[in-house]
Order: structure tokens, then sequence, then C-alpha cells
């Protein structure tokens, strides 16, 4: 495979929690520019694929290859730096602060201001400050958010709360955006202004992994799907391929009588 | 014009302001539950008074290498603890004050159990109003720039900071450096205004007061702490004659803030950050609604 065309790669990773197989040597790799979906019933690893990726847990084995640098090992913020950001599946936001310090947060490796630069106010420091805050209020604009930016991120309405996340994510200027079921809890109009909104991020060239339980919108919207179930990789493809695998109907409705 | 007796309290106040809003960066905005920020004034206390009794230092260099000294022991601190989180972190704290106390109790350098003594009173109104400027104006702008946004992130949510992108161990050894900087400060403003300081000034209940304050005033909450360190000064004041029941009144102050006010008087948020639950595990405490 062309490797300059591919942005994420494991190689046989596993994740066990005492004896629990949670992940077990998984394969997997995800082209610069597509959408990814990775779906799978509750407690099949999913989760606990996106915390490998991002740091949060360490492999118990395996590799994880981004942009061909091996990222097994690094703090959940150095690999923010190098590119991955992501959302969580119970929002996770910094409640007391406004929507738009939530994407200033997010703006963190993007900028440097220290503390001498802070504590003095240094004209670079008020200069970065400006530049930030401009940037914040394009990507709250991009999400649609615009005009919520002083409300403090508690107030918003569900959607809303996930919209600011992934503008919070998309604040780390990153290559590989991973979204962690972004249509959990939303209605039928709410969800199809994120798939729109998905396209949006792709189009601007960022590589998009997706968990999502929303068949119409993983199913609808992904290039290839990969299916867990207890931990393995039980199926690859595009979305119709998937569907087809009787693995995969097998995982979801069990096996006929 | 003020007498001797009100420029005593309106010092004392000071010192405690800065105390408190040192206090208030560690634990009201970075979220880190500290009950030994007196071992931070201590330090800052003796290594002033020694800086000027034993190297004849002049007053104001004293006062920075006692607040340089505390500020490395945050650091020094912060490094292997800042993995341990809510409960263990205030456990840490709490012995590090009580280590502190009972080394210098026990040093020859220090005076030991006599106490040091004999430093000249060079602590003024101006030199103390001077220094609480100092110390709000810094914790102001550290606040409201990137540092303190990372910051307040990390008592916010500290695995989505790190998915952010901030490396949280680093920013909490800051949030102990400064907190622990301006707490010497303190110190040495105490040391050159008493002339006299004893391992036990800076004891667990001084740490105890200081939180009172920050709490009282709000966690979180920079002009509470200012409130909360003035009331909790001039209050006891007030109360000469009832002074036997001081620790009393701070136990029962922060039971009641707790439970009736745990935002603080000039606080925002209902929780009080957690830290509420921090200090109390009690489910009957928790609001309507809530699993």
């Amino acid at each position: 495979m062309d490797n300059n065309n591919m942005i994420l790669q494991t190689i046989k990773v596993s994740k066990y929690f005492g004896g629990l197989k949670a992940l077990d040597s998984v394969d997997l790799f995800i082209r610069k520019g597509e959408i990814f979906g990775l779906i799978g019933p509750n407690g099949a690893g999913k989760t606990t694929f996106f915390n490998l990726l991002t740091g949060h847990y360490q492999p118990s084995q395996g590799e994880i290859v981004f942009k061909n640098k091996e990222i097994k090992g690094l703090k959940p913020y150095e690999i923010t730096a190098l590119g991955i950001a992501r959302t969580f599946q119970n929002i996770r936001l910094f409640n007391e602060m406004t929507v738009l310090e939530n994407v200033l947060i997010g703006m963190h490796c993007q900028t440097k201001t220290g503390l001498w630069g802070s504590i003095l106010r240094s004209p670079a420091a008020t200069s970065e400050e400006k530049m930030a805050r401009e940037k914040c209020k394009e990507l709250l604009a991009f999400v649609g958010l615009d005009g919520k930016s002083e409300e403090k991120a508690r107030n918003l309405a569900y959607g809303e709360q996930r919209r600011l996340e992934i503008a919070r994510a998309l604040a780390t200027q990153p290559q590989l955006l991973l979204l962690d079921e972004p249509a959990a809890g939303m209605n039928p109009q709410e969800t199809n202004n994120l798939m729109d909104l998905i396209y949006r991020i792709r189009d601007k060239g960022d590589t998009i992994l997706l968990i999502e339980h929303d068949m119409k919108l993983v199913m609808g919207i992904s290039e290839r799907v990969a299916v867990l179930d207890y931990g393995q990789k039980i199926s690859e493809g595009t979305p119709r391929e998937v569907q087809k695998d009787e693995r995969v109907i097998k995982a979801y409705l069990g096996e006929e009588i | 014009m003020l007498s001797s007796y009100h420029v005593q309290i309106i010092i004392l106040s000071g010192i405690n302001v800065i105390m408190a809003a040192s206090l208030n960066l560690i634990t009201g905005y970075t979220g880190q539950l500290s009950i030994g920020h007196a071992a931070f004034m201590s330090i800052g206390a003796y290594a002033s008074g020694l800086a000027t009794l034993l190297l004849g230092f002049p007053f104001y260099l004293s006062l920075f290498i006692g607040a340089l000294v505390a500020s490395a022991f945050g650091v020094l601190l912060g490094l292997p603890t800042l993995k341990l989180k809510g409960d263990y972190l205030a456990i840490v704290t709490l012995g590090f004050c009580e280590i502190v106390r009972i080394v210098i109790l026990n040093m020859d350098i220090t005076g030991g159990a006599v106490g040091l003594r004999g430093l000249p009173k060079e602590t003024d109104l101006l030199t103390v109003v001077v220094c609480v400027i100092i110390t709000l104006l810094v914790l102001t702008r550290i606040l409201h720039s990137r540092v303190g946004h990372a910051l307040i992130a990390i008592r916010e949510d500290e695995t989505a900071a790190e998915g952010m992108g901030i490396n949280t161990t680093y920013y909490k050894v800051i949030a102990f450096g400064v907190g622990a900087f301006f707490a010497g400060l303190g110190g040495g403003l105490f040391s050159h205004f008493f002339r006299y300081i004893h391992p036990n000034s800076f004891d667990f209940m001084r740490s105890i007061e200081q939180l009172c304050m920050v709490v009282l005033g709000g966690l979180g909450n920079l002009w509470g702490s200012v409130v909360g360190a003035v009331a909790l000064t001039a209050i006891p004041e007030l109360l000469r004659a009832s002074a036997d029941y001081r620790q009393l009144f701070y136990g029962a102050l922060l039971i009641i803030m707790m439970r009736v006010r745990p935002e603080g008087l000039l606080g925002t948020r209902s929780e009080g950050f957690g830290i509420k639950s921090k200090f109390f595990r009690y489910s009957g405490w928790k609001k309507k609604g809530e699993a």
C-alpha cells in the first residue's frame, strides 16, 4: 500500500484489562481525507480503540503509526500536538467557561504564550491572544455557534454542546479527527446538520474516524466501515459490503435459530 | 489618623489577602485541593528572615528570596505528587505542611523550638499594600491568559484538557510554583512584621484558616479571596472576647458555607467546583435530581 496516502495504521493492537481482552489484534488503516466509520455492538471496544489512539490508554500489544510515526507511549497532549483530536462519547466540555473560551483551549498547541508573557502582557502575547480569538470565532461560525460565544458552555442545548466539542477539537488543527458517537441523542434534523458539518470538515482536508450507532448516518457518510465485536475486527469494507457480511449480521442480530 | 492597632489589622488583612489569593490559584482555579498552604508561608517567612538576619540582605531582597525559596519548594512538592488527585493530593499537602513544621522545629539555624527572633520591623502599611496590588495584578494577568485558561481547563475536566493538548502536569506545577511564590511573599511580610516567628505559627490550623478565607469568598473568584481574607481577619478582632472559640468558628463556617452557599460569597458556580464533594462524601447533600 502507498504509505503517503495513509494517515493512520494500527498493527495488531491489543488492550487487556486484567483477563478481559477489550481489543484483540486489531489491524486498521485509514487513508488521508476519508471518512471512516467504526461500528459494533455496545462493549465491542470502539471507545477503547479511541482511547488508545489518543494516548489516554496505552496498548498492551501492537503498534499505532500516525503519519509514519510510532505514537505508542506518547502522552495525550503530545498526540494532540501531532494532529489527532477527539470528541467524547459523554460530552466533556469545560462547563464553567464560555463557549469561546472552550475553543480557545483547543488552540493551546497553536499558541505559545508562557507564564512570563502573560504576566508582562507582552505585545507578542496580546497579538497572539487576539489572533486566537479571531480564529475561534471563525470556528464557531463554521459549526454554527456564532452568537453564542459568550454563553457558558453548560447552558447550551445538547446538540449545540456536541457541535461545540467538534469546534474545540477542530481548534487543535487536527489532521485526524475522532468523533465518538457525535449523533447520540440528536433528533433527525440535528443529525442531518451534523452530516453536513462532517462533510464540510472533510472538504477542508481533514480525515475523520467516526464511531456511531446511528446506522443511517454512519452508512450514509462513511467511505469505508470497520466492525468490532468482542474486541476483534470482524469485518471491513464499503458500507454496502459490510451490511451484507454474515458475521456482521450475526453480531448485531444473533444467529438464526 | 489610623491608630497603630488599626494599621496592624490592615497589614494582617493584606498578608491574608496574599495568602488567600495565592491559595485560590491552586485550589479555586486549578482545582487542586491543598490544605498545606501555610507550609509555603512558613518557608518564605524563615527564608526571608534568615536572609535578613544571617546574610544581612536588605528587606526587599529578603522578601524576594523568601518568595523564591517557597516557590522552589512548591515546584519540588509539585513534581512527584501532582499525579495524585483530590483527597490524595490533599493528604500529601497536609503531610508536607507537618513535615515542614517539624523540620524547622528541629533545625538549629531556624532557632528550633525557640523560634527566630530579633528580626527588624520592616513591614509597613505601604509595603503590604504594594505587595497586595502586585499579587492581585500578576494573578489576574495569569488567569486571563493562555496559561490561566489551561489551569481552569484542568479544574473543569482534566481528561478533556489533556485531550486538547494541555500538559496537565506542567501546568499544575506552575500553579503550585506561582501559588507558593506569593505564599512565601506573605510569609516574608509576616516575619518582618512580628519580628518573631515560631514553627507553630504555620501549622495545620493556619492552612485551614486560609482555606476558609478562599471558600468564604468564593473558590475561583479572586475578589472573593480579598473579601474572605479581610472578613476573616477583621471579624475575630471584633470578637476578641471569644477568641478561644475562633477555631470552632472556622470549622462551623466551613460546614455552613458548604451547606448553604458552596460557591462562596462572590462565587457564581453552584457546586463550588466539586470541592464540596471532595470534602464531604455524604450523599444526603447531593442536590435533588442528582443520581
